[in-house]
């Protein structure tokens, strides 16, 4: 029974110890914390390891590098509503100073926005929004309205502003793709009468074998089509693979929202001239430099010069939200440049 | 040296000595841990687990092999009834009321596919399973139900006195009300005899299929109580609410020293184990080690809990005590 004791007294004096030292530095720390503490910035991406947000990772330790602030990324393995919670919970204990997150589900996260704001902690959002909860700011990539009008553009100038052209999108009630469809319509008809959008096709879940099949059947029923549109980022390898198997390489020009990677291939053999996307890197970069202004008090400019990124960053300050620029053309000279 | 072993050999002592060595390690990774208001707030992760992981736990002590895999999607399909007959516009204290039955419901589904269609467990809760989520999934078209009043949030993210409501009011109750109907009434005696010898149940007239029947309901129960902390937590009933709930509550269960093959292990170890996990969970978090590791390391601690498990057992046989092989590798 003494041995048994004594193991006890042991840990618990170990825990004593533990306990105390923990609660001293941490006293230390909350005292000093303003002046020469860096500031701790987060950001909650959808899920982690997959290659658009490791290259949004990538990005915010670099600003975060140059603006000497320190870059927290958490995020779940999963995309999942709960974890999201779970790890915005964690943050607000860790008291962080700026907190963005990329949001999955915002009737979820809603009160946990409300909760680090009451906290006193900087909240806004990135990549992903919620405009009915209590953020501060949202950084965006770039408006729907000029991705669906710079695609029209690109596409313009590659088929001299005339022919017909089809869209293969992904599921038929995504809102972010039907929105972008609608600004391509009202930008070919106001703009390039002479090219003609002669129908859109919906893809289920956006499925790469569904797309070519669909791009196919398109070729066959418009055997004079110049332009095909892939709309989904899943949709882009199937449409320019059905325009490979057809033989049609330089006589049907292929555009799509495809990441660098994912085109890459396309871009090289030639079935692609150009992809619409935005920049995920400087994406993350600008969020962690947003979170230092944020965590700062600093107010932003209608229009803000950050250093390290080349465009001008526009602020709306009716919406609160802060817009990454125009979106990013990418073509055989820059598409090895990016990480995703 | 015997004596030690003697304590260690209890599944409580050794977890509890985990709790400690865990809480030690994460105060060490990172200085703003150890405050009782982290300790404390964290155990609201760990709440609808410990619902969950009751549930499986007295499903496993009733032998046979039982198992119960349809827990998470009992929850998920609970709590996305909850929100229907919300969106129907039926007062939302009434239909988590409901749900919670509703819960109990689909256990018993559970109960009697298993009991008295005599399907095994492991193949008629596998197949429930993608029946609930589907039907949860087919219920909700994708998009979660949301707009519950705000004083529904009270449940899942209120705190009395810094304490979180669902741990306090509905965690502990619940493990209160289960531990006395468990250790306390003949019940539950006759759960740890079914599991332990079948045969000598039946035999002393103990209505197995019935007993083992409401198990399985309970189970559903407790799964639909969680489902509306779920619901108050989120605000919002999602039809993926439970995924992988099913094996996370396995994995507590297990580390808590239910033994697979029934009639072993206390309910008190399982809470003890659903306080390390859910201190390893967000301790790993607040540190801010990549969640990819947080599956391992709970892999690792699984592993090393039950290596350590089976060290002490050996060691005691060693000493002279009347332990037997049966007793390992649990």
């Amino acid at each position: 029974m003494r041995k048994m004791s004594k193991v006890f007294i042991l840990i618990m004096a170990l825990c004593l110890a533990l306990s105390l030292t923990a609660c001293s530095t941490g006293n230390s720390n909350g005292s000093s914390h303003s002046s020469n503490q860096k500031l701790k910035i987060a950001f909650i991406p959808q899920l982690i390891g997959i290659p658009y947000f490791t290259a949004m990772q990538n990005g915010g330790n670099e600003a975060a590098k140059k603006f000497g602030a320190q870059f927290i990324y958490s995020g779940a393995t999963q995309a999942s509503a709960q974890k999201q919670v779970q790890i915005m919970d964690s943050l607000i204990r860790q008291k962080v100073d700026a907190l963005s997150i990329s949001v999955l589900d915002s009737s979820s996260i809603n009160p946990e926005i409300a909760k680090a704001k009451a906290a006193g902690i900087k909240v806004y959002t990135a990549d992903s929004d919620s405009a009915t909860s209590e953020r501060s700011t949202y950084v965006a990539q770039a408006t729907d309205k000029a991705l669906g009008y710079t695609l029209i553009d690109r596409l313009a100038k590659q088929l001299n502003g005339k022919g017909q052209v089809g869209i293969i999108s992904g599921e038929s009630t995504a809102t972010n793709l039907n929105t972008w469809i609608k600004y391509m319509k009202e930008r070919a008809a106001s703009k390039y009468p002479n090219l003609k959008i002669v129908e859109v096709r919906y893809t289920s879940g956006g499925s790469s074998e569904d797309a070519m099949n669909q791009a196919q059947e398109l070729m066959s029923k418009y055997p004079s089509m110049k332009g095909l549109v892939a709309v989904a980022s899943s949709a882009v390898p199937g449409v320019a693979q059905a325009v490979q198997k057809a033989n049609k390489v330089g006589k049907i020009a292929v555009i799509g929202y495809g990441s660098p990677k994912t085109v890459k291939p396309f871009i090289k053999s030639g079935v692609m001239k150009e992809s619409i996307l935005w920049n995920a890197k400087d994406l993350g970069y600008l969020t962690v430099w947003a979170g230092i202004q944020l965590a700062k008090g600093n107010k932003f400019k209608a229009v803000n010069h950050v250093p390290g990124l080349s465009n001008p960053v526009k602020y709306d300050s009716k919406t609160k939200v802060l817009l990454l620029g125009p979106p990013l053309v990418i073509n055989k000279d820059n598409v090895n440049n990016y990480g995703f | 040296m015997k004596t030690i072993w003697a304590i260690a050999d209890k599944r409580g002592f050794m977890l509890t000595l985990l709790l400690i060595i865990t809480i030690a390690i994460m105060s060490f990774l990172n200085q703003d841990f150890l405050s009782i208001d982290n300790l404390v707030g964290i155990t609201q992760f760990g709440a609808v687990l410990s619902l969950l992981a009751i549930g499986q736990s007295l499903v496993i002590l009733s032998g046979r092999g039982a198992i119960d895999l349809s827990v998470g999607a009992m929850l998920s399909l609970s709590g996305v009834f909850l929100g229907v007959l919300f969106q129907a516009g039926m007062n939302i204290w009434v239909a988590s009321l409901l749900a919670i039955l509703f819960g109990g419901l689909l256990g018993l589904i559970n109960g009697v596919l298993v009991n008295f269609c005599h399907i095994h467990s492991l193949i008629a809760t596998l197949g429930t399973q993608y029946l609930f989520s589907s039907i949860a999934l087919y219920l909700t078209s994708g998009t979660p139900v949301s707009g519950f009043p705000s004083s529904f949030g009270v449940i899942g993210q209120g705190m009395i006195i810094g304490i979180p409501i669902q741990v306090v009011l509905v965690a502990v109750p619940v493990y209160i009300i289960m531990w006395f109907m468990v250790y306390r009434t003949r019940a539950g005696r006759e759960i740890y005899l079914l599991g332990t010898n079948d045969i000598a149940a039946k035999f002393s007239g103990i209505q197995v299929n019935k007993i083992r029947t409401l198990i399985f309901t309970l189970s559903g129960l407790l799964s639909g109580i969680g489902a509306v902390v779920t619901c108050s937590w989120l605000m919002t009933a999602r039809a993926d609410a439970g995924t992988g709930m099913e094996m996370e509550s396995i994995t507590v269960a297990v580390l808590g020293g239910i033994i697979v093959s029934g009639g072993k292990g206390h309910l008190g170890s399982v809470m003890l184990s659903v306080l390390i996990v859910t201190v390893l969970n967000s301790g790993l978090q607040i540190a801010n080690i990549d969640s990819v590791w947080e599956l391992a390391i709970l892999g690792i601690l699984l592993i090393l809990a039950i290596v350590f498990n089976n060290i002490l057992v050996t060691k005691k046989i060693a000493y002279g005590g009347n332990v037997t092989f049966k007793d390992k590798g649990e």
